[in-house]
Order: C-alpha cells, then sequence, then structure tokens
C-alpha cells in the first residue's frame, strides 16, 4: 500500500478560521491508512514579497532554494516550496479577499513559478478550501484562482468527492465555508475568527476534501508507482521537457 | 497492460466542418498513439438533445440516466458511464459553451449526487474553440473544468505551457495557425493532441493505482454518500 505525505497550507495571514478549516481537513486525511500530512500557515511564516521577474528561477533552477528573490533569513517561500515539492496531496485553504486569494498567498501562487521548471509538482493531487463572511462571499472564485494555479503546475485537480458531511453540502469544486451559522459573525463582532465552528456545513465540506484528496493521491500514488518512468515520461525534445532540456544543454540543472 | 477508454463529445451544433470536432479527434488521436487506449467521439450537432426540464426524477428515481425525455441522450449515458476519461470540446458562444453542449451538461445531472457522482474516478479535461485569439476560451475552458469537478469529477490540464486550461483554438483553419514554442512549430491541434495524451496517461495511473488501492479504500468508511439530500 501506497505511504503518502499530504501537505495543508494556510494562506490567512492571522490564525482564525482558515487554519481551523485546513487544519479539520488534514485531520480527516490522516484518517486514511498510510497518510501521513504536515502543516503550515503564513501567519507563522515571513513572506518578504512577490515576484521580481528576474528570472533566476528559471535561468538556474535549483531544488534547495527554489525562488531566490529575497533572502532566505528574512522569507520563508521557499520552505513552503520544498514541502510542496516534496509532498504527494497539496490542500491549500485561504479566506476570500475581493473574490480571489489574499496577496501574501499571491505572492507564494507567483514566486512558485521557481519550481514549474521541470515540473516538480506535476501529478500532485491539489484541493482548494475557502472561508468568507458572507455566504456568497467569492468562495467559488477564490478557489477558481486556485485550481488555475494548480493547472499550470499540472496537477490533478479534485472537489470535494462523492462524500457528504450529514447535513448539506458546501461547494462541489471545493470546500467553502462561512464565519458563521446561520448568519456571519462579521468582522468587527467579538468570536469572528473562529466562528466558522458554527457552519457544520463548511466544516463537513472541509473534512470530505480532506478525504477525497487523500483517497486520490493514495490512487494516484500507486499508478505512478505501478508505471515504469520511461512510460510516463514526455519524449524527450517534445514540447513540455524543454526547460530541463535547456538546463541541462546549459549545465545549470 | 492499463486499459483505459477515452469518450470525446464534440458540442458544435455544425453538421460538417466544424473546427471543434476536428480538435476533439486530434485530442483522441494522441491519445490513442498510448497501447491501450481506446477512442470514442460523439458529435452533439449530429443528434437532438432537449434541455433538461428540471422534473428531478433522475433524482428521485436515482437512476444513471434521464428516465423521462426520450432522445438521443439515451445511448451516451452507459458511454460516460465505461469511459475513463471524458474529453468535452465547444465552440466558444459569448464567452461560454454552445447551447447544445449545455443542454447535454444539464441532461448529464443524473450522473450526479443522487447515483453518487457516477464520475468520480474518472478524468475530465476541455477543449475550446473561439472566434478570435482572446475570444473567451478561457472563461469557457472553465465552465468545463467546473462542470467536472461539481459531477465530482477529476480535472487536468492540457499540457503546460500552450494547454493550461485545457485545449484552446482559435477559428479558421486551425491546422494553419501555427506558433513557435521552444524552438518546435506547434499549432492548435498538437495543443489537443497533447491534451489527449496527458488525459490517457491520468487515466492510467488512476486506474493502476485503483487496483493496487481500490479494496483497502473501499473497505474504508469515506462517509455516507448522502443520496436523500439531493
Amino acid at each position: 500500500m501506497s505511504k503518502v505525505k499530504i501537505f495543508g497550507l494556510s494562506g490567512s495571514i492571522r490564525h482564525g478560521n482558515t487554519e481551523i478549516l485546513v487544519k479539520e481537513a488534514l485531520k480527516a486525511a490522516a484518517e486514511l491508512p498510510n497518510v501521513e500530512t504536515e502543516y503550515m500557515a503564513l501567519a507563522d511564516l515571513n513572506i518578504a514579497g512577490g515576484c521580481t521577474a528576474r528570472y533566476t528561477c528559471w535561468r538556474k533552477p535549483s531544488l534547495e532554494h527554489p525562488c531566490r528573490d529575497y533572502k532566505e533569513d528574512r522569507d520563508d517561500v521557499n520552505r513552503i516550496l520544498r514541502a510542496m515539492v516534496s509532498a504527494d496531496g497539496i490542500i491549500v485553504g485561504v479566506p476570500v479577499y475581493w473574490g480571489s486569494v489574499p496577496a501574501q498567498m499571491k505572492c507564494v501562487i507567483d514566486r512558485s513559478m521557481s519550481v514549474e521548471a521541470g515540473f516538480l509538482l506535476r501529478n500532485k493531487v491539489g484541493g482548494g478550501i475557502a472561508v468568507a463572511a458572507e455566504r456568497h462571499g467569492g468562495h467559488e472564485l477564490a478557489i477558481e484562482t486556485l485550481h488555475r494555479w494548480f493547472l499550470v503546475h499540472d496537477m490533478i485537480i479534485c472537489g470535494v468527492g462523492p462524500a457528504r458531511p450529514t447535513t448539506s453540502i458546501g461547494g462541489h469544486q471545493g470546500a467553502m465555508a462561512v464565519q458563521g451559522f446561520p448568519y456571519p459573525v462579521h468582522s468587527d463582532e467579538p468570536g469572528e475568527s473562529e466562528a466558522v465552528l458554527q457552519d457544520d456545513i463548511g466544516m463537513g465540506a472541509a473534512r470530505c476534501l480532506g478525504r477525497r484528496v487523500a483517497e486520490l493521491t493514495k490512487i494516484v500514488k500507486a499508478g505512478l508507482d505501478s508505471f515504469s518512468e520511461s512510460e510516463l515520461a514526455w519524449p524527450k525534445g517534445r514540447v513540455g521537457s524543454e526547460v530541463f532540456d535547456r538546463a541541462e544543454e546549459r549545465g545549470t540543472s | 497492460m492499463t486499459q483505459v477508454k477515452l469518450f470525446g463529445i464534440s458540442g458544435s451544433p455544425k453538421k460538417k466542418g466544424s473546427n471543434t470536432t476536428r480538435m476533439v479527434a486530434a485530442a483522441l488521436e494522441g491519445a490513442s498513439a498510448f497501447e491501450g487506449v481506446e477512442t470514442d467521439l460523439v458529435e452533439l450537432g449530429k443528434l437532438t438533445i432537449e434541455q433538461c426540464n428540471g422534473c428531478r426524477s433522475c433524482r428521485k428515481k436515482k437512476v444513471p440516466y434521464c428516465p423521462v425525455i426520450d432522445d438521443d441522450m439515451n445511448p451516451l449515458y452507459p458511454k460516460l458511464m465505461e469511459a475513463d476519461g471524458i474529453i468535452l470540446g465547444s465552440p466558444v458562444y459569448f464567452a461560454s459553451v454552445t447551447s447544445l453542449t449545455k443542454a447535454f451538461m444539464d441532461r448529464t445531472t443524473c450522473l450526479g449526487g443522487a447515483v453518487g457522482f457516477a464520475l468520480r474516478y474518472k478524468v475530465g479535461a476541455g477543449i475550446a474553440v473561439g472566434g478570435t485569439r482572446h475570444g473567451g476560451q478561457e472563461l469557457t475552458l472553465a465552465m468545463i473544468r467546473n462542470y467536472f469537478l461539481m459531477m465530482g469529477g477529476i480535472v487536468v490540464s492540457g499540457i503546460p505551457p500552450h494547454g493550461y486550461w485545457g485545449g484552446a483554438g482559435v477559428a479558421g483553419d486551425i491546422s494553419e495557425d501555427e506558433w513557435e514554442l521552444y524552438g518546435q512549430k506547434i499549432n492548435a491541434l498538437d495543443v489537443c493532441r497533447d491534451l489527449g495524451r496527458r488525459v490517457a496517461i491520468v487515466c492510467k495511473l488512476l486506474k493502476a493505482g485503483i487496483m493496487v488501492e481500490g479494496e483497502e479504500l473501499l473497505s474504508f468508511d469515506l462517509g455516507k454518500t448522502q443520496a436523500a439530500a439531493y
């Protein structure tokens, strides 16, 4: 049976509703046999800034220090990227900011181009979680943003899957939760940073997503293990393998 | 040898000369380059498909087909159930799929929650052909991929960088619309061939993986399928 690692990332700059949901998803994922989980939160990390478009990462790809836009003593994006590369499944949760992800999360997304060289995230399974302070708060759009990110990395995307929480479903293409139930607890009211605990539907959806990502990750890993690398490899010289081919030619891989 | 079946659907209302059909056929051709891949192509433009009328009979009866409307959707349900990968292509009509394609999508509601999501281990990918270069292909592809996710399926990219969101093309002569990528000349049909190949690879991965992990996972309670909620 294949052992897999699921990496969960909370894309919120504080320890609040997003963290609760991602941890709930990871807990559900860990219930499957042979599943290990790792968790990181942007709230605990330094994000020094966005992509500076120097393309150092593209000219000289590096597994140890993928993005060299900022000094590593004041920036933790490489820690996140290395964790993503070493995982088999990835769950990302975000609070919805303007129908999309928060700026700090977008910095991580943009700078992940540094692991796009060689398609280091290819074939990993990805799922998204979003939480907002309104029912139609832009969750679907934020999760779409995460999916677009996953697609560019050639990852395999899933939604919450067929299982359902005991009540209803919070989203299909990703787990969607509202901070508060039956009405959102607004951001200037007490208890708002953990109000998602009231949303049984959203919490249940996060659990379903965690299990679905774990289930598919195990299946994909078992599938990858049963094929030889040459059977799955993109033909050398064909579009899709070229970045590493070029790096090899230049002797910088 | 892992055998997989890919089902390609072209949502163009044109009965002949459709670019979308050419693109979907190219995707299936790309997939067939692998051994053990069987393909099937359906052109919705040649069929009569009525809109879903929202009666929810499929959900009440919990059947994986539409029990109320008798039309050309009937033979498509078993094809969808048997496929391992589904490639859905549509022309871009106002940054969205054609109404014909949408009618097809709506009539597959019966394969959703009420029957435990028949597409839950199937891979889906999209193809969109627009009238101009930035003609709404990406939004149409977003719609197709969210359709697959809402059906409980699994979504993959075409091959980055030319197929991030799926297979996108520009109408006109798609085999002549070429551009250069890393020293190679490619056109929209090549993008689709790569997409088909990618779908075939992921279908094989899933199928092989299910054979290894399936028994253990099936015996593990993944949660109640709340068919009644529908």
